[in-house]
Parts: C-alpha cells; sequence; structure tokens
C-alpha cells in the first residue's frame, strides 16, 4: 500500500498508543517488534531514549513506523598534524579528544504493510530535518545509529547517506572485543546534518 | 528482552583519523537544501501539536 506520511499520517509519542496498536505493529523482524512492543516505554520512562511513530490519520491503531531517539555524542581522538612530527618515543603522544553532539537512532521499524514504498526514507527525511531545524533546541551535528548488520538494512542506511563509523567489519569487532569469528549483530554508522541546510 | 542499543564508540587511530577528514571535507563543501523537508517537519509537528 502506498502512503505519504506526510499526507496520510499524523506522528505521536508511544506513550499515546493503546497496547493493541503496538501489538498490531509488526516490522518483519522479531527483535524490533520486541522491542517497540516490550522495552521501549520502559526505555521512554526512564529517559533512555524515546519512542516515535507516525500513525494513518484514519486509524491510530494502524502504525506505519516507529523510531527511538536518545542524545548521544561522537567522539574521536586526534593526534594534529603538527605534534604528530615532533612526538617522540620519550613523550607520550598528546591526543585531543574532538566530540560532537549527536543524535542516537536506538531503533527504526516500517510496517510490513507500508514497506517498499519510500516510507523509510520518507521517515529519515522527516529525522534529518527535525534536527537542522533553526527551531531545534540544541545542536545536533551527526546522526548515528546502531543498525542491524543485515543487507537490507544496510543498503537502506547507505540509501539514506550514512557511512560506517568503523571501515572493517574486523575493526568494529576488535573494538567491541567480539572474537574474529563472532558474529557482528549490528553496525554503528552515521550522517553528518552538516550536509544539509535548513 | 530485545538486543541492547549499544553506546556510540570513541574513535581512535585510522577510523578517527578518517572520520575527522571527512568532518573537514564536509565543512569546507557546500550544503544540500534541505529547506523543503524542513517545511514539512514543521507541518506534520503542529498537525500532531508537537
Amino acid at each position: 500500500m502506498s502512503i505519504s506520511i506526510y499526507d496520510d499520517c499524523s506522528f505521536a509519542s508511544i506513550k499515546d498508543f493503546t497496547n493493541t496498536a503496538l501489538s498490531n505493529f509488526d516490522c518483519g523482524n522479531i527483535d524490533l517488534n520486541e522491542f517497540f512492543q516490550e522495552d521501549a516505554i520502559k526505555y521512554s520512562s526512564s529517559l533512555m531514549g524515546k519512542t516515535y511513530a507516525f500513525f494513518l490519520d484514519n486509524d491510530k491503531e494502524n502504525i506505519v513506523c516507529m523510531f527511538t531517539v536518545s542524545n548521544d555524542s561522537l567522539k574521536a581522538d586526534d593526534l594534529p598534524n603538527s605534534r604528530k612530527k615532533k612526538v617522540n618515543k620519550v613523550i607520550p603522544r598528546i591526543k585531543q579528544r574532538k566530540s560532537y553532539p549527536a543524535v542516537l537512532i536506538g531503533r527504526l521499524g516500517v510496517s510490513l504493510s507500508y514497506s517498499g514504498d519510500g516510507v523509510g526514507t520518507q521517515l529519515m527525511d522527516f529525522i534529518k530535518a527535525w534536527f537542522i531545524d533553526p527551531l531545534n533546541k540544541t545542536g545536533c551535528r551527526f546522526i548515528v545509529v546502531d543498525a542491524y548488520n543485515t543487507d537490507d538494512a544496510i543498503k537502506y542506511y547507505e540509501k539514506n547517506e550514512f557511512s560506517f563509523l568503523f571501515s572493517t567489519e574486523e575493526q568494529e569487532k576488535e573494538y567491541l572485543n567480539i572474537e574474529p569469528e563472532g558474529e557482528l549483530k549490528t553496525r554503528m554508522m552515521y550522517f553528518d546534518l552538516l550536509r544539509l541546510e535548513a | 528482552m530485545a538486543l541492547e542499543i549499544k553506546s556510540t564508540p570513541v574513535l581512535k587511530g585510522k577510523n578517527a583519523e578518517r572520520f575527522l577528514e571527512k568532518v573537514k571535507e564536509v565543512e569546507e563543501t557546500s550544503k544540500k537544501d534541505f529547506s523543503k523537508q524542513v517545511d514539512i517537519a514543521r507541518k506534520i509537528l503542529r498537525k500532531s501539536n508537537r
């Protein structure tokens, strides 16, 4: 079914939905469904992450897509070029840690009934626009996502111009202390909001 | 209990270098006009009293 989340839907916090609406939501991923149905409200009440949804204007029990966001930051250790040249074995390297404000998309899912019709991209455009809006109360440079490491999820974020934080799965596993033969269930990706102008 | 939401890592070494190069690159390039999408987002939020 082809719909526009702008013209056919409204937007609300997860706390505004009934249990029926939440349990009817099926994005085809058991873990995501479970999160939205069982954990999202707890996350929200403990201020760990707020979950929002778009629902059909003519049927509030019919949730089209949902996502969870929380405040975050992206940090990177920098060693300025001038210091790189001067560094020697006796003096420890003085690092400068750069920190950028970010929003973390903890979870995002589109109902199977509406997937494949551009709803995911409309939703991502909404999130990007929401955070670059000059009316946004806090500064936010990046959107970060902990994406499921599946072809569909990775393709979706790449299509929406997200990049990997770690160049390779091996580097990400090493950072997370996962054995080389272990499974990397999610991958950290980011989008630089400075690429856009409100 | 669903999979835990991971905390964002602190980038180090080559990953940090690559990331900071991209940050600089974006700061030096022209931006994509997203004003239409911002207007739409505002309308959605107004419609939902947010």
